[in-house]
């Protein structure tokens, strides 16, 4: 897609953007990956952070704010400033959280409207397949960063081993997330990272075990212990035998 | 009123520039385009900038 269609595409989806089915669709199974995701991105802005006052997050793309609330669970609300950008008044509306930090900003994750070298870490959770112009996604996150900074990227796979052996169900999907204007692959996030001339990038995949909804909701009935178990032992294997092809991609690209 | 610390991070998105509080707008100190703050959350796009004085 083009640059002036991604823009387009864009500017009519903002007017109705709305999330509320997909939330109500997920399975217990998928709530938990997606908390499991939040657990790890936390502990990799911990590591990044460590020893730093009152370091800043920048969550672009924070939606509703979902990621705050994990922030305010978790008790980082006291040692982190967060600070949360979102273009889409709607998703803003519908946030239900408790002020945290330097709390929100309704703009664009492709400009910014911050100072260079201002915070210690850039998140972009499940969104960078929404924004209009990827490129200038990672190029604002390289200008905000101050040195030492971290830049985490979450999004799906579009090279997942599943996708690649049934490709007709990737295409209906597709057909379906008429609200994703771009996908990403762990080269096309390399190649993203690069451009934006960090100067460490590492790509993970995680999110290997994909299965029928039906059999998502039976083994969604274990429990989360069980679940947790089950998507752990499924990441290792799948990383040993398939590296790259996992249902989901985590970038880091840090600053020195 | 927004929080002075966020307010000494934030620029203009039209021309980079520092911004000032008008209580119920964000003014920029160069260009001078106004900006909304809807219900206490400034509102920093372009196309949403007024280059009236109010």
């Amino acid at each position: 897609m083009s640059q002036a269609a991604a823009y387009e595409k864009w500017k009519s989806l903002q007017s109705h953007w709305d999330d509320d089915d997909f939330l109500k669709s997920l399975t217990p199974l998928m709530r938990l990956r997606y908390r499991r995701l939040d657990e790890k991105v936390l502990g990799y802005f911990q590591e990044a952070f460590a020893g730093q006052v009152k370091p800043l997050l920048l969550d672009l793309g924070a939606g509703r704010g979902e990621f705050a609330l994990f922030l305010k669970d978790a008790g980082k609300d006291r040692g982190w400033d967060y600070l949360g950008l979102e273009p889409s008044a709607e998703q803003l509306a519908q946030r239900d959280i408790p002020t945290l930090g330097l709390g929100f900003v309704r703009g664009l994750a492709e400009r910014v409207p911050l100072t260079d070298m201002t915070v210690q870490g850039v998140l972009v959770k499940e969104a960078l397949d929404h924004c209009f112009d990827p490129a200038a996604v990672f190029q604002e996150a390289r200008r905000l960063l101050k040195p030492g900074g971290l830049l985490i990227v979450t999004i799906t796979n579009d090279q997942s081993y599943f996708k690649k052996l049934l490709p007709w169900v990737n295409r209906a999907l597709k057909a379906r997330q008429t609200d994703h204007l771009f996908f990403f692959g762990p080269r096309e996030l390399q190649k993203l990272a690069q451009e934006a001339r960090f100067d460490r990038v590492e790509i993970e995949t995680y999110n290997y075990l994909k299965l029928p909804r039906v059999l998502e909701r039976l083994i969604g009935a274990l429990g989360p212990r069980a679940c947790g178990f089950l998507l752990a032992a499924t990441d290792r294997l799948g990383r040993a035998l398939l590296p790259g092809l996992g249902g989901g991609l985590i970038l880091r690209a840090s600053v020195k | 009123m927004i929080n002075p610390d966020l307010l000494n991070l934030l620029i203009c998105p039209s021309c980079g520039s520092a911004l000032r509080d008008k209580e119920s707008f964000l003014e920029c100190t160069a260009c001078k385009k106004h900006y909304p703050v809807e219900n206490g959350i400034p509102v920093l796009m372009a196309d949403r900038a007024e280059k009236t004085k109010r």
